[in-house]
């Protein structure tokens, strides 16, 4: 493996350390952190094996992940143009359909997602139609469903159908999810049962620092590890928890 | 005793396991009610909880996973009536199922209807001194007696062990709890401690109140 390899160089990336085997990856928002830069990295991991990727984002709109991807070593709109990535954003169509009860703004509630998961499926299958790479599916994140006026046990069953999607073979799925209620607790935790690597990125318990932004639980079946992690311009430095002066201050 | 229990004949009717245990049986089949949870997939032929709950034969075990699926799903009342439907239903040997109460809301009063429903419940609690996992069961026996019980377990190689939580030996506790005598005198080189002399004329000595 090379110096250039970002699963060896880069700090999130090699604390992470996601493998192809790892098909089901839950991310857990707690509070007031911020989870959006695991998925940007693994984004990177995963144009960076040449993978395929298919990005629901509800939470920040393709300019950020261009933006970010251009911070991190890699160039977004480039890989859709090339059909690497296939994109779906709900964001704008909401705001296309203020004022209209269509598509995502609809009643019908349970159609909202139903539609939604036959976007995806349509993109997964373009998207793997024949190579025989692996794509993953990024949702971030599941609890602005919530915010749609989905109900629980609905997005409990749309997880649940994206999940169902690996078991066709080359298809991997990467869901983040806020919480800050206990309905957000119910989803998130549906997943965390499932999921092969559960990431949990919460604020730290005593407040805000200037050393530390905050911490990362990776937890799989065997093991489970802590790291601090602190955000900088244009990259994120992780550390074993106490060790932020060595780190930070060489 | 929770061992026995799970593995005397007449196997008891239905145990409900709260927490995050699994339970695998023999000879079994597999009814997928999770990769087609709302019926989008119209190639696949569906099929309802209910019905397949009716067609279960004499002997068999049913084993549930997960509980609050089936309630997502189905929603409340439609789970509690095909867990009763399958608990009245004279042949079905056994019925298992996995609750996880983190994944419902109002988790107390969804609890007690099927530990109301259950003949033996059991809670996983968390971990405490030992580091053996311990459950809390309520073992409801034929003749009405009911038992409750904590107890620890733990897995040796492929076999499940249960023991009854010993009580510890105040006695034991009180030993280990108890710090050594120290000799002040040992302390250090200066002489901390009086001698008697010495502790006598402390005590003659009038002190002087101003």
């Amino acid at each position: 493996m090379s110096l250039g390899d970002p699963r060896i160089s880069n700090p999130v990336l090699s604390a992470l350390k996601i493998k192809l085997e790892d098909r089901i990856i839950s991310v857990k928002e707690n509070g007031h952190a911020d989870s959006n830069f695991i998925l940007t990295h693994l984004i990177k991991q995963i144009l960076y094996e040449k993978n395929k990727l298919c990005l629901v984002s509800f939470h920040n709109s393709i300019d950020h992940y261009q933006n970010v991807g251009k911070k991190l070593g890699y160039d977004l709109l480039n890989a859709v143009e090339a059909n690497e990535v296939k994109l779906i954003e709900p964001i704008k169509d909401i705001v296309e359909n203020i004022g209209f009860e269509e598509n995502y703004l609809q009643e019908n509630k349970e159609n909202v997602v139903k539609c939604l998961y036959f976007d995806i499926k349509k993109s997964l299958d373009e998207l793997l139609g024949g190579s025989d790479s692996q794509a993953y599916l990024v949702i971030d994140d599941l609890s602005h469903l919530l915010d749609l006026g989905v109900e629980s046990s609905l997005i409990v069953n749309f997880a649940n159908y994206c999940v169902n999607l690996i078991n066709t073979d080359g298809i991997s799925v990467v869901v983040n999810s806020h919480v800050s209620s206990k309905i957000d607790e119910i989803i998130s935790s549906n997943l965390q049962y499932i999921a092969d690597v559960h990431i949990d990125v919460s604020p730290l318990k005593t407040g805000r620092s200037t050393d530390v932004t905050g911490l990362i639980t990776i937890e799989r079946l065997s093991e489970k590890s802590q790291y601090h992690f602190k955000a900088f311009d244009r990259g994120i430095k992780t550390f074993h928890p106490g060790e932020s002066i060595y780190h930070l201050y060489k | 005793m929770l061992r026995s229990y799970l593995t005397t004949l007449p196997h008891t009717k239905f145990v409900l396991i709260e927490g995050q245990v699994h339970v695998s049986g023999e000879n079994v089949i597999l009814h997928d009610f999770a990769s087609d949870v709302c019926g989008w997939d119209t190639s696949k032929n569906k099929e309802d909880l209910e019905s397949v709950a009716s067609r279960l034969n004499a002997g068999d075990v049913v084993i549930v996973d997960s509980l609050a699926h089936a309630i997502f799903q189905y929603g409340l009342a439609e789970t509690y009536r095909v867990f009763n439907l399958l608990k009245t239903k004279t042949g079905v040997q056994q019925i298992i199922t996995l609750f996880h109460t983190d994944l419902v809301e109002d988790k107390d009063k969804l609890s007690r209807y099927f530990e109301h429903l259950s003949t033996l419940s059991i809670c996983i609690e968390p971990k405490f001194i030992s580091g053996n996992g311990r459950v809390h069961y309520t073992y409801k026996k034929l003749g009405g007696k009911i038992i409750k019980q904590i107890e620890e377990y733990k897995f040796e190689g492929e076999e499940f062990v249960t023991q009854k939580i010993e009580k510890p030996d105040p006695k034991k506790l009180l030993e280990s709890s108890m710090r050594p005598e120290v000799d002040p005198e040992t302390l250090t080189t200066f002489k901390i401690g009086l001698t008697d002399t010495e502790r006598e004329s402390r005590d003659k000595l009038d002190l002087p109140y101003v």
